[in-house]
This record gives C-alpha cells, sequence and structure tokens, in this order.
C-alpha cells in the first residue's frame, strides 16, 4: 500500500503542487502532479515528476562528519554540534553564512535569526545574489518591493508576453506551459528577446537576437520607439511615476537606427517590439472594459551581466513607459530559479535587509529586536560574492553554508575553491557530500523536502505547505532544528536567551516570521491548510491573498524612472587569443550545478555529458561535427564536452549549461567580474575558444 | 498555389492554415510526407504531433504515394451496376458523386443539367439578380431573422435543426459570429449540394448573403468537398460576381463521412484532427475558435433565397412541420436516376416509381445511406419527411434514395454500408471504432445471432450520429430479409 | 434530481453528480485534470430514459439519472468489452499509476472474456528513460494525448490515423525518446491503463 502525501516540488521557481505516493518502505514511488494547486493546475516537468529519487540516493549523507587529519570521521550529533558550537563561538567578528533557496522558510528564518542574533553580523546571503540580485535592487529603487508583481494566471490573461534573457521551456516548464495554452488558445502574442534560439521561439510572433551585453541599447531603443510612436502611456506616467523627463533625454540621445546598430537588431524589429509590448492586439476574450496587457518577463540573461543592474532598470522603464503593471494580464517578472529563492529573501536571508525587506532602521529594527530580547547589527553585510572574495583579506575567516554547494555556483571555480580552503572553519550542511563539503571541517546532515515540515514560497509570491513524507534518512535532521541546537548551545557565550530557539515545530517557526514580516501576518499553517497556497501581501487573517502588486500605489509612493546608457559590452570580450563568447545557462533535464541532478538515473540519461552549443560557421572553422568531444577554454580554464553543432546561437557564441558533468563545469571558465550595485558575476559574457579533443592514440590510450 | 481556395483572414489562429497545406501538399504530391509535416510544423508553430495527427486523419490524405490505379466509384450505385462487389475497389477509388452516371470513373464533372429530373424553386434556373437579398435588407436584420424562423425552415443537411432557433441561439450569445457554409458533401449516394453549386451557384451565394445580413458574421467559411471541384469552381465564379461583394474563405476538406457531423468539421477548419466533440457546448454557443458558429448547408442557404423571394410561398410547399422541398438524389436499379427536388412529405412509393425501377426481383430502397437503412416494396408508402421512415434505421436524412433489387442486392448492399461504416469511423470513441468493424465481421461470417447486441451498443454508445445511426442498414436488411445472410 | 431513486443535489455534469453521491462509474476517458473528451464510453447512464456520456451531459435539467438500470448496465458493459478486446497483454492490467481504473471498470461490469475477439495493437516504445509505452494495452481513450496537448501544450503526441487504424504516436515513425516530448509525464499520469507507465 503507498500513501499520498501533498507538497511542493522542490526545484525551480515555478513551485508547482506534487503528491508523493510512498511504499511502505518509505521510497517515493510516483510523483503525481496536484490538478487542485493555483500555480501548477495539474501540470509538471520531468524533474518534479520523475527527478525525486535523490531523496534515496545512496550518496545522501547518514551522519554528522567531523574532518580529523584531513579526512572525514562519523560522529554523533552532540560532537559535531559541540565542535560547530565552539569553533563558530570564536569566529564571531569574521564569520559569513549562506543560506539556502532550496530549504524552507522556517529553515531560512531561523538561519538569519541565528545569524543576526547569536552571529552579530548581517553576513548572510543565498543565490539571488547569482541570479536576481541585479533584479531586486533595479526593482526596490524603482517600486519599493523586489517580487514578481503578477501571477501565473496573468501570463494567460495577457494579450502579450516578452519573454527576455530566459527559457522558461528548460527552467520554468511549468510557466512555459501556462504561456503556450495562451498563445496557442487565445492568440496571445509572443516576443522572444534572447541572443540564443530558444524552444519558445517556435511559438514566437517575433524573435529578436541582439548580441551578448547590448541589453540596454534595446531597451533604450525599444523606449524610443514607444516615445517616437506615440505609444507611451501619458497618464500613467503623470498619475503615477516620477523621473520621466531626466529618462526621455537619456532614451533621446540615441535613435532606434543607432540602437539597432549597436545590438545587432533591425530597427523595424525594435519597432515591432515596442508596438507589441505597448498596445498588443486583444487577445480572444480579452474583456473589452480592460485595457490588453502586456506581461515582461526575464531571466539571467537580463542580470548576470556587469551591468546587471542597468539592464534591469531599462527593462523597468519600459514598463513604466508603457503602463504595463497593475492590471490583470500585466506585470513584471523575474522568473526565480529555485523553489525558494523569494522565501529566502522575504526570510531576511540577504546581507541589507531585515525579513519582509525591511531596512536596518530603527523604526523597523525594534520589533525584531523586542521580540528576540537582543540588539541586532545595523550595519549592511557582505553579499555573497563579496564575502567570498573577502576570504583572502581575512574579513571572512569562517562560513556556515547551509544547501549550497558555491563550488559549482560561483564563477572563476579554480579562484573560488583557492578561497574556500583558505577559511579557517566551514560548516556545510547539506545533503550530499558535494565539492564544496568535501573542503568542509564539520558536515552536518540535513533533510531533504520530503523529510521535513515547512513552506516555499514561489515565483508568485505564493506561500506553499511542504509536507513530511517520508522519515529522515539516516541521522539527518531538519535544517531549522541543527541551526537550533547550534544556536542554544552557542546562546549562553553570546549573550542570547537559548529560549530564543526553542520551537516545537516548524508551525510555531513560521508564526514567528508571520509576525515580523508585515505582508504575511494574515497567513499561517491552518489556513495553507484550509486553502491551499496564498499569496503576500497578505496583511490579516481575513485577507485573500494578493494576485498582482501596485493596482493603486506602489510601496516608494510613486514608481521612478531611472534613465541608463548602453556601456561597454562586456569586462571581457573576444580576442584573437579567445575569439568567441562564452554564454551560460540551463538545460531541462538538469537543475542549475547538477548536484542533485546527477544523482536521478533518468536524467542522467537524458544528458551525462555537458553539451557545448556552437554554430556552424565556428565548428567549421574547428573541425568539429555534431557529437564530437570538445575543450572549452578561458584565460581561467577549461573544460570537456560534446558539440551540439546549431544555428541557435549566434556565429561567435558559445552556449554551455552549468551543470558539472563529467567533472566538466562551465564555471571553470566564467568570469569573477561583478556588477558594481548587485555584486551579481557576469556568467553571461567570456572571451573563450573551443577545440576538437583529440583522441587518445598510442600505447597509454584506453 | 492550389485551385479553388480562399485563405481564412490572417488574423485567424495559423493552424487554422493547417489543412489547406495538407490539401495543397496532397494534391501537389500525391501525399503528404513526413518531412513535409516537420516543414509545416514549424511555419505554422504547431507540433510535429498535431500535424501528423491531421494529415492522417482524412481519407483523401496519404502518407504513401499512391501509383497508377485508375480512380474507379466506390458509391453503392457504381458497384451495382458494376457488378462486382467482390472485387474491392481500388485503393484510389472513392465516391465520384456521379451516381446518376453509374459506373463512373475518372473523376468528378459539373451535374448535367438533363440529370435534374424534377425541378422545384431550388433547381429552377438560376437567378440573374439579387432580389431576395433586397427584400430581406428591405426588412431590416431582425424582421428578417423573424421571417427566417417563420417561415419553419429547417436545416437541409439532414438533421432538420429549425434555422431560426439555430441562429436565435448564436445571436444571443452576442460575441463575433463565424458562418460556416457546409459544402462537404460526402455521403455516397447523395449529390445535390453538387447539383445546386453546378447549376444555380447564385442562389446559394445569394443565401449566404442573406444569412450574412442577418448574422453579420466575422468571418464567413465555405467547407467544401476536396473532390467536387466542378462544384467550387462554379462557386467561386458566382462570389466573383456577387453584388456586393462576400468576403469568404474557401477551405477545402480531405474527404471522411465524419465530416457530416459539424463539430468534427470544426476540428477540421482549426487544424485539428477531424472528430466530433462531445457536447454541450453546442457550436452555436462555442464553435470555431470558440466563437458562436453557425454551420448551414449548401441546400439551406439555397432555401433562404427562395424564401424571401417568395415569403408568403414559401409554407406553401412542404408540411406544415417541415415546410419547403427537398432535392433527392436518386440513383441504383433505375431507368431516370438523377436530382428530383420534390416537397417534403410527398410519398417515397411516388419517388421510386417515378424514377422508373428497374429490378429482376422486387423493389427495395436504401434510405438515407450508410446512416439510413433498407426498406422492402411494402414499406414505402411513406411520407419523405424528417424523423426515421422505419423503426429499422431508414430515414430521409441527407436525400439519398438508392433503388436496389431485393433479395438479389441486399446482402452485397448491407455488407458495403457495414464496410463503409467500419472504415469511415473516425476512431474517436471505442463503440463505434471497435464496433463497426465487427458488425461488418459478423455480419459477413453469417453469425447473426451477435448482432443484435453489438448493434446496441454501437447506436447507444456512440458518441456521434454517425456511429449511433451506423447498425442502421444492417439492422434493417436483417429485419426485412433475414434468409440472405444465413 | 433523483439518482438511482435517491434525491440527490445536481452539481456539474452528471458524472460529477454521480461520483459525488459515492457511487461507483467507470470513467476512462475522464481525468480530473483533463477537459471532458467523450472518448470511452463507459460511463454510459439512463437519464430521463435516453442513454447518455455522463461526463459530458450536465446535470441541470436532468430528472432522473440511473447509473444501474439494466439497460444502462448492459450497454457498458458492451462498451467495456468491446475495451477489454483491445487489450492483448498481460500489461492490460497493473502497472501505470492509474490502471486500477480500468481493473475496476472490469472488475464492476464483469466484461464476458472472448466476447469479441482480440484487436490490440503490439508495438512498445521503450526508448524514455522514465516512462514506456505499450500499444497492446493502450484502449485510445485519448487521455494521454489530451494531457500532452491540451494541458501541458506540448503536443509531443497524438492519435494517427482514422478508425481502426488509429494510434497513439509521437510522430511518424519517431520515438519518445526522439521525439519532442520533455517526459513531463502527464501523459503517464493520465492513462487508466498500464499502456503508458512508469519505468523501475
Amino acid at each position: 500500500m503507498t500513501r499520498a502525501v501533498s507538497s511542493t516540488c522542490p526545484y525551480c521557481g515555478v513551485g508547482c503542487g506534487i503528491v508523493l505516493n510512498v511504499d511502505e518502505n518509505d521510497r517515493i514511488r510516483w510523483v503525481d502532479d496536484d490538478p487542485v494547486n493555483l500555480s501548477s493546475t495539474g501540470m509538471l516537468c520531468v524533474k518534479g515528476r520523475f527527478g525525486t529519487t535523490f531523496v534515496n540516493h545512496p550518496d545522501r549523507i547518514q551522519t554528522p562528519l567531523i574532518k580529523r587529519n584531513g579526512r572525514f570521521e562519523e560522529a554523533t550529533w552532540d560532537e559535531a554540534l559541540d565542535v560547530v558550537a565552539n569553533r563558530l563561538l570564536e569566529h564571531r567578528g569574521h564569520f559569513g553564512s549562506f543560506a539556502s533557496a532550496k530549504a524552507t522558510n522556517e529553515d531560512a528564518f531561523v538561519q538569519q535569526k541565528f545569524v543576526r542574533l547569536v552571529m552579530g553580523t548581517n553576513n548572510i546571503d543565498h543565490c539571488t545574489r547569482l541570479c536576481h540580485s541585479p533584479s531586486v535592487e533595479a526593482m526596490l529603487q524603482q517600486l519599493g518591493s523586489g517580487a514578481t508583481s503578477n501571477s501565473y494566471i496573468d501570463y494567460e490573461e495577457a494579450s502579450c508576453i516578452v519573454l527576455v534573457g530566459c527559457d522558461p521551456g528548460s527552467n520554468h516548464p511549468v510557466i512555459a506551459s501556462r504561456m503556450r495554452r495562451a498563445i496557442d488558445t487565445l492568440g496571445t502574442k509572443l516576443v522572444v528577446v534572447n541572443p540564443r534560439r530558444i524552444e519558445m521561439c517556435d511559438r514566437a510572433d517575433l524573435f529578436l537576437q541582439p548580441k551578448a551585453g547590448t541589453d540596454v541599447a534595446l531597451f533604450n531603443g525599444i523606449a524610443r520607439a514607444v516615445l517616437d510612436d506615440g505609444l507611451a502611456d501619458v497618464s500613467f506616467i503623470e498619475g503615477r511615476t516620477e523621473g520621466f523627463d531626466a529618462f526621455v533625454s537619456a532614451v533621446r540621445e540615441a535613435t532606434v537606427e543607432e540602437c539597432a546598430d549597436l545590438c545587432g537588431v533591425a530597427a523595424e524589429e525594435i519597432r515591432a517590439a515596442a508596438r507589441f509590448f505597448a498596445r498588443p492586439p486583444a487577445r480572444r476574450g480579452q474583456p473589452p472594459e480592460l485595457r490588453p496587457g502586456s506581461c515582461l518577463v526575464w531571466g539571467m540573461g537580463i542580470t548576470q551581466h556587469t551591468q546587471g543592474t542597468d539592464n534591469a532598470h531599462s527593462l523597468l522603464n519600459l514598463a513604466l513607459l508603457a503602463g504595463q503593471l497593475g492590471r490583470p494580464g500585466c506585470g513584471v517578472s523575474p522568473l526565480r530559479g529555485q523553489n525558494n529563492v523569494q522565501g529566502c529573501g522575504d526570510a531576511g536571508c540577504i546581507p541589507d535587509s531585515l525579513p519582509g525587506y525591511q531596512p536596518y532602521g530603527d523604526a523597523a529594527i525594534a520589533p525584531f529586536e523586542q521580540l528576540w530580547g537582543a540588539g541586532l547589527p545595523r550595519s549592511p553585510g557582505l553579499k555573497a560574492t563579496d564575502m567570498v572574495e573577502q576570504i583572502a583579506s581575512g574579513t571572512i575567516r569562517a562560513m556556515y553554508i547551509v544547501g549550497e554547494n558555491p563550488l559549482l555556483s560561483e564563477p572563476n571555480l579554480h579562484h573560488a575553491t583557492d578561497l574556500i580552503r583558505a577559511l579557517d572553519f566551514l560548516v556545510v550542511q547539506d545533503l550530499f557530500l558535494h565539492e564544496t563539503a568535501e573542503l568542509a571541517d564539520v558536515v552536518l546532515p540535513a533533510c531533504s523536502f520530503a523529510e521535513k515540515d515547512g513552506t516555499f514560497t514561489n515565483s508568485e509570491r505564493r506561500i506553499q505547505r511542504v509536507r513530511r513524507a517520508i522519515a529522515p534518512v539516516g541521522l539527518a535532521r531538519p535544517d531549522w532544528e541543527i541551526l537550533c541546537d547550534v544556536a542554544r548551545r552557542m546562546a549562553p557565550g553570546a549573550g542570547v536567551d537559548p529560549a530564543q530557539f526553542a520551537y516545537g515545530s516548524a508551525s510555531e517557526v513560521f508564526d514567528e516570521f508571520a509576525r515580523l514580516m508585515p505582508q504575511i501576518r494574515g497567513i499561517n499553517y491552518e489556513r495553507l491548510e484550509g486553502e491551499g497556497g496564498i499569496q503576500w501581501p497578505c496583511p490579516s487573517p481575513d485577507h485573500p491573498g494578493t494576485r498582482y502588486l501596485y493596482a493603486d500605489s506602489f510601496p516608494r509612493g510613486l514608481a521612478r524612472f531611472v534613465p541608463v546608457r548602453q556601456r561597454a559590452v562586456a569586462e571581457e570580450t573576444p580576442d584573437d587569443e579567445y575569439p568567441l563568447v562564452l554564454n551560460t545557462g540551463r538545460v531541462l533535464y538538469h537543475w542549475h550545478g547538477g548536484t542533485i541532478t546527477r544523482r536521478v538515473a533518468g536524467l542522467m540519461e537524458q544528458v551525462d555529458t555537458v553539451p557545448v552549443a556552437v554554430h556552424p560557421a565556428d565548428a567549421a572553422v574547428a573541425g568539429i561535427q555534431e557529437g564530437d568531444p570538445v575543450l572549452v577554454f578561458s584565460r581561467r580554464g577549461r573544460m570537456g564536452g560534446k558539440a551540439v553543432v546549431t544555428d541557435a546561437v549566434q556565429p561567435g557564441n558559445l552556449f554551455v549549461p552549468f551543470v558539472k558533468l563529467q567533472d566538466s563545469a562551465a564555471n571553470f571558465l566564467t568570469n569573477n567580474v561583478y556588477d558594481e550595485v548587485s555584486r551579481i558575476p557576469e556568467y553571461k559574457v567570456c572571451a573563450a575558444k573551443i577545440e576538437k579533443k583529440r583522441e587518445r592514440k598510442g600505447a597509454f590510450a584506453r | 498555389m492550389a485551385a479553388m481556395a480562399r485563405p481564412l483572414p490572417p488574423d485567424f489562429p495559423i493552424r487554422s492554415q493547417l489543412l489547406a497545406r495538407l490539401y495543397d501538399e496532397q494534391r501537389r504530391a500525391g501525399w503528404i510526407a513526413p518531412g513535409f509535416a516537420d516543414a509545416i510544423a514549424r511555419e505554422l508553430r504547431l507540433p510535429v504531433a498535431e500535424v501528423w495527427e491531421a494529415a492522417t486523419s482524412y481519407a483523401d490524405f496519404r502518407s504513401a504515394p499512391l501509383i497508377g490505379d485508375e480512380v474507379r466509384c466506390a458509391g453503392l450505385s457504381c458497384q451495382l451496376a458494376r457488378g462486382a462487389f467482390a472485387e474491392m475497389p481500388s485503393e484510389a477509388s472513392h465516391c465520384l458523386f456521379r451516381c446518376y452516371d453509374a459506373p463512373a470513373t475518372g473523376g468528378e464533372e459539373p451535374f448535367p443539367a438533363p440529370m435534374v429530373r424534377q425541378a422545384g424553386p431550388l433547381l429552377a434556373p438560376d437567378i440573374t439578380n439579387t432580389d431576395r437579398l433586397n427584400a430581406a435588407r428591405r426588412l431590416g436584420r431582425d424582421a428578417a431573422l423573424n421571417a427566417v424562423a417563420e417561415s419553419g425552415l429547417r436545416g437541409r443537411g439532414g438533421a432538420y435543426f429549425p434555422v431560426g432557433t439555430k441562429w436565435r441561439a448564436a445571436l444571443e450569445e452576442r460575441r463575433p459570429i463565424a458562418l460556416v457554409v457546409n459544402a462537404e458533401e460526402g455521403e455516397p449516394g447523395v449529390f445535390k449540394d453538387r447539383a445546386l453549386l453546378s447549376l444555380a451557384p447564385r442562389r446559394v451565394v445569394e443565401g449566404i448573403a442573406i444569412a450574412a445580413f442577418i448574422l453579420e458574421p466575422a468571418v464567413i467559411v465555405v467547407f467544401a468537398n476536396g473532390q467536387a471541384d466542378p462544384a467550387v469552381r462554379s462557386l467561386e465564379e458566382a462570389l466573383d460576381i456577387a453584388e456586393p461583394q462576400l468576403d469568404v474563405a474557401i477551405v477545402r476538406g480531405g474527404g471522411g463521412y465524419v465530416l457530416g457531423e459539424e463539430s468534427a468539421l470544426l476540428n477540421a477548419l482549426e487544424g485539428r484532427r477531424p472528430v466530433p466533440r462531445t457536447k454541450p457546448p453546442y457550436p452555436v454557443q462555442s464553435g470555431l475558435f470558440g466563437m458562436p458558429t453557425v454551420v448551414n448547408n449548401i441546400e439551406t442557404f439555397a432555401n433562404l433565397s427562395v424564401h424571401f423571394g417568395d415569403v408568403p410561398g414559401f409554407r406553401t410547399r412542404g408540411t406544415p412541420e417541415t415546410p419547403g422541398t427537398k432535392i433527392l438524389s436518386v440513383s441504383g436499379r433505375v431507368r431516370l436516376p438523377g436530382a428530383y427536388e420534390v416537397p417534403l412529405g410527398v410519398s417515397l412509393r411516388k419517388v421510386v416509381e417515378q424514377s422508373g425501377p428497374a429490378v429482376a426481383g422486387e423493389v427495395a430502397v436504401l434510405a438515407g445511406g450508410p446512416s439510413g437503412g433498407f426498406l422492402s416494396a411494402g414499406h414505402l408508402d411513406v411520407p419523405l419527411q424528417p424523423g426515421i421512415l422505419h423503426a429499422t434505421g431508414a430515414m430521409l436524412g441527407a436525400g439519398g434514395i438508392v433503388v436496389l433489387d431485393a433479395p438479389g442486392d441486399i446482402r452485397d448492399a448491407a455488407l458495403a454500408m457495414a464496410r463503409f461504416n467500419a472504415e469511415e469511423s473516425c476512431g474517436k470513441c471505442t463503440p463505434c471504432r471497435e464496433g463497426t468493424p465487427r458488425l461488418y465481421d459478423l455480419l459477413a461470417a453469417g453469425d447473426v445471432d451477435g448482432i443484435d447486441g453489438l448493434a446496441e451498443v454501437i447506436q447507444f454508445g456512440s458518441l456521434c450520429g454517425l456511429g449511433q445511426m451506423a447498425p442502421g442498414p444492417v439492422r434493417s436488411a436483417l429485419h426485412f430479409w433475414p434468409g440472405v445472410f444465413a | 434530481m433523483k439518482l438511482n431513486g435517491v434525491s440527490v443535489e445536481a452539481t456539474g455534469s452528471l458524472l460529477d453528480t454521480v461520483l459525488a453521491a459515492g457511487i461507483a462509474l467507470p470513467h476512462l476517458c475522464k481525468d480530473d485534470n483533463l477537459p471532458v473528451i467523450g472518448a470511452c464510453r463507459t460511463c454510459l447512464v439512463e437519464a430521463d430514459g435516453r442513454i447518455v456520456a455522463a461526463c459530458s451531459t450536465p446535470a441541470a435539467g436532468v430528472q432522473e439519472c440511473a447509473t444501474d438500470s439494466e439497460r444502462a448496465v448492459r450497454i457498458r458493459r458492451g462498451v467495456l468489452e468491446l475495451t477489454a478486446a483491445m487489450q492483448s497483454g498481460p500489461a492490460g492490467a497493473a502497472g501505470g499509476p492509474r490502471s486500477a481504473e480500468s481493473l475496476e471498470a472490469y472488475a464492476s461490469h464483469a466484461p464476458r472474456p472472448g466476447q469479441y475477439g482480440l484487436r490490440s495493437g503490439t508495438h512498445a516504445d521503450l526508448s524514455n528513460p522514465f516512462f514506456s509505452f505499450h500499444e497492446d494495452a493502450c484502449i485510445l481513450c485519448a487521455r494521454c494525448v489530451t494531457a500532452c496537448q491540451e494541458l501541458q501544450h506540448i503536443g509531443a503526441i497524438g492519435i494517427a490515423g482514422r478508425g481502426h487504424t488509429a494510434r497513439v504516436t509521437p510522430g511518424a515513425g519517431v520515438s519518445f525518446r526522439e521525439s519532442i516530448c520533455t517526459s513531463c509525464g502527464s501523459c503517464v499520469a493520465a492513462c487508466p491503463t498500464s499502456a503508458l507507465r512508469p519505468k523501475g
């Protein structure tokens, strides 16, 4: 007999409902979709459906491990927790922590509480730094909130969807399905902006293929076309925004044709994109009283640049200019990559604000200090990428990394590995003994999503339950419980009341979180049980949740235009030695660095080596044919892969997913240079070269 | 470019172009290769499996090239005339809709005027002006709609649904309407739409114009049989000279009896697998791409023109429940095959006698084609009107009347109908798809005991009318001539 | 309305009403997750004297509905006999996440074995790493195809051919692995037999 447990998918930020069917041996036998889940409406992708077998993979860490004489030894929880507590007490003041966007809101909330209250620092961050920090920075500045403004249902009620620098078919498959539903059944227009031809291009009405790093020029050009053609939403601009004049003068510095030249897109296409976005033809069934809307959707193609924040500004400016915010069927959507990257930020695992994006001002911090009974640090902490870089200076000497594998996700991995090795003390809490964990002093076995209770918050701000479906594997424990144990051991030494970390259940943790984050104050487990997921803002128990933001006002009052100008396209551009642009991304069958998906047999059967997409012209120059083993080099490293010869990439470009397979990963090549504002690395552009891997011939060839 | 088609509006969903592309390719290349399906899928932004679904779901579309077979008519009358049921028609064969010319070979031809054996207002010499349209316009939309409703006009495709009721239901949706003109005449033995299109195309076009005046449709589509080139050419010529010009798309079909089911026809227009939809919603509520959709038959449109030419006179012909005339397609063992335009309610026997039966034994009739049933000589005194003519299956339907020699022709004819229904099952629902081939097998094997039970499952279990009526020929033949199957 | 002689509240379709009343009724082509298909004809009931498919008949407007009338049961059994005759392999039994649906339908209607000769396909497609397809268990209910086309809007599979040549296929001469299938598994989740079943 199997039992069925409703939960939320642990992969991307779509947050699909899943039903785990578990057998009497606590094995997940089958994962069902959940037709009543409002985010996924009965859909799943391959990873959600077939990708959860990692939970029972033999590689799971079964016990705490302590490294002695360079080797891990199994330890009891008491031993391991004592070591962690004692060593961390020594390192207060030069400590940093990575939280996990894969873990629950409850895990994240307890972790930031531990870091702020016990470790006395705001040096906490998570993977948002590597994906959407520029979006969040730009949205906070211009709108006052860093979340997706619309819901997925708005993609189905939009008259036009503009996809910029994202590949939802691979990375947010259920959102892609919902978009296809609108396109196929309602005639919704689709505009794709991407240097690479993605699967959604099959259904696109317009496909713009700009040169890498020219997004500001492109979106300023589209804005210019909106202005020139009289498509701007004047009443929205007058009533709800500020800074328009400065924006207009910046945009007027270049004509549409000049922008077109810069980004390699035809001026006519720029104008067409402007018309589609600003004034889309009504989809079928569009309520006549409502203006047809456009959803502006973007991904890492916008953010992972040294000008990532500028790029995000240029998008938001366009949305404001066309007034495509605050109604059904429109909005701005940074597609979130991880299941709980929204929640991890909401819960305060970011260095520059408290839970609920509350700044470190007296007014905001007071309720925290009152409830937690101690003073909290008030200066912004280090961002994730800076924490790693600051190991070199000794500013960071100890780290506590939960559910993250920076040695797959940081740029320039050789460099990052050297830094992490230099730490005095490293705790890693995770499911598998991955690249980063190998370098740890103590490794703590954490529960997977299937072994614990909690909540995830998805890309549409919907808080959904995660439910324990199987007993913990080995001695694994939920992250928040482990963190509480560490905190209680350290509390006396840190002058904190141990009772601050004495939660009886995940539900109790959530209640404290909801008490401190006004946007979710109306939510508790009882409501989630009865109503399913609820979208914040939900300020009171009788509030139904919020489908789209900014209906009447922006959190900062008026939305602000931020003029931006195209700068150098990238820090490192092709030259004679490295003549190609290396672009990175993801594939459907693997998830990010692959720590999890490498442990799912079927996914490995689908993709077992890193595919390197190369244009036929470049392949011909290098003598490469489809399927050939290839080597790709940058100034920082090299990797192996399998050639995919395709005109989906432009001549002069390579595309490599950053999953690590056969010990090869794109991040050995990527450049550790950063956007000034958000400190996101420039994963999307570096100079590279490709060659066919020579077959070994000779006596020692295998 | 394919001959005789006019594209759908460019703002229509792009998948609506699929059928036209497949049709063109079939005509150009003689088959639809997987590579073509791939290319068209890319061009129309459709998944290739969905293109392949459509490409393999029409009688006339081939997924392998066909070499050098002579096209011989496979209709019942031509098989009778050929006297060779045992020798199954070649793969290239299909009904040529020249039952008056049996046994026909080659292709379709314009309907010859001398084959109008009895004319009424529909088959009278074609009109030369738009007086009837003008009359409707003078009434105004609302009054004209009332006039249609009060005329008692019923659809002539075979279901005889009141036209006014259908139109009012579509108008009540208060959304842009699609008007679909059904010229996909695909029932072997019926050629009345071809006769009308060949001989009175301007009357048909005027009827469409009257409907367009009343319904103000956002789109008008003629769904025309893919083989009926002469009829479509004639329609195009009439459209070209129509005043005022009508914006009409013409889509050519790929054949298949199921297209007589209007929701299957709408699926075909949408570029989907041509299978019936469940109802509700009915097409008048949600039809072509969700628009309220009116589907009417060619003969219905011609009747509209007739009606507005003589509003008081319309009800003087036919019966009070079903006023007007009906074109019968008479063929088989007769000396005078052809089109007979008769007032509804006329006796079947009278029509049969008029056509000059030439039989060795007794006269028998197949009424309503593969969906109808057989009648023995003693059961011909029935008025031709909607509804069944006999409980075992015979019905007026689209007006196909095949005169047979009983008992000599019965076994072959019943098997031909059973086989046709099995081959023409669209394959969507289980009772029809699985049941009709087995019904044929049982009948061919003379295993008549099992037939009743299976016929009940097919009749009451099938999704659409074609399945529900498929057992008719078998059951009626067994009823009247049980001996011939032993 | 009266359902099998008992007053019940009419909700949605007749099938919804029947199931809400706790009465078992096969519905092999109707999945909660999918629109009405109307292909399998295993949910036939007698409504005000007419045999109708419960899945596609609105309950409103029906006065009396019987799932247990002799005629309805007899015709349903006939449909299930035709359905069973499409399944030749041992795979006709368990194996898929929903195959209990067809097994229960057969169990409750006792189709006469061998009433109709077998007419099943034999093709099997084992190319996908996560699931396999077995024509010898397929009843052409079209749930998989509907899930692929109308739920996920992928369109990797379709029903090619008409009438008795119809079959589920990922395209002409293409395996699941070679097709545009994204392995989302919605087809497997929808299958009421074991024609599509997870591997391992």
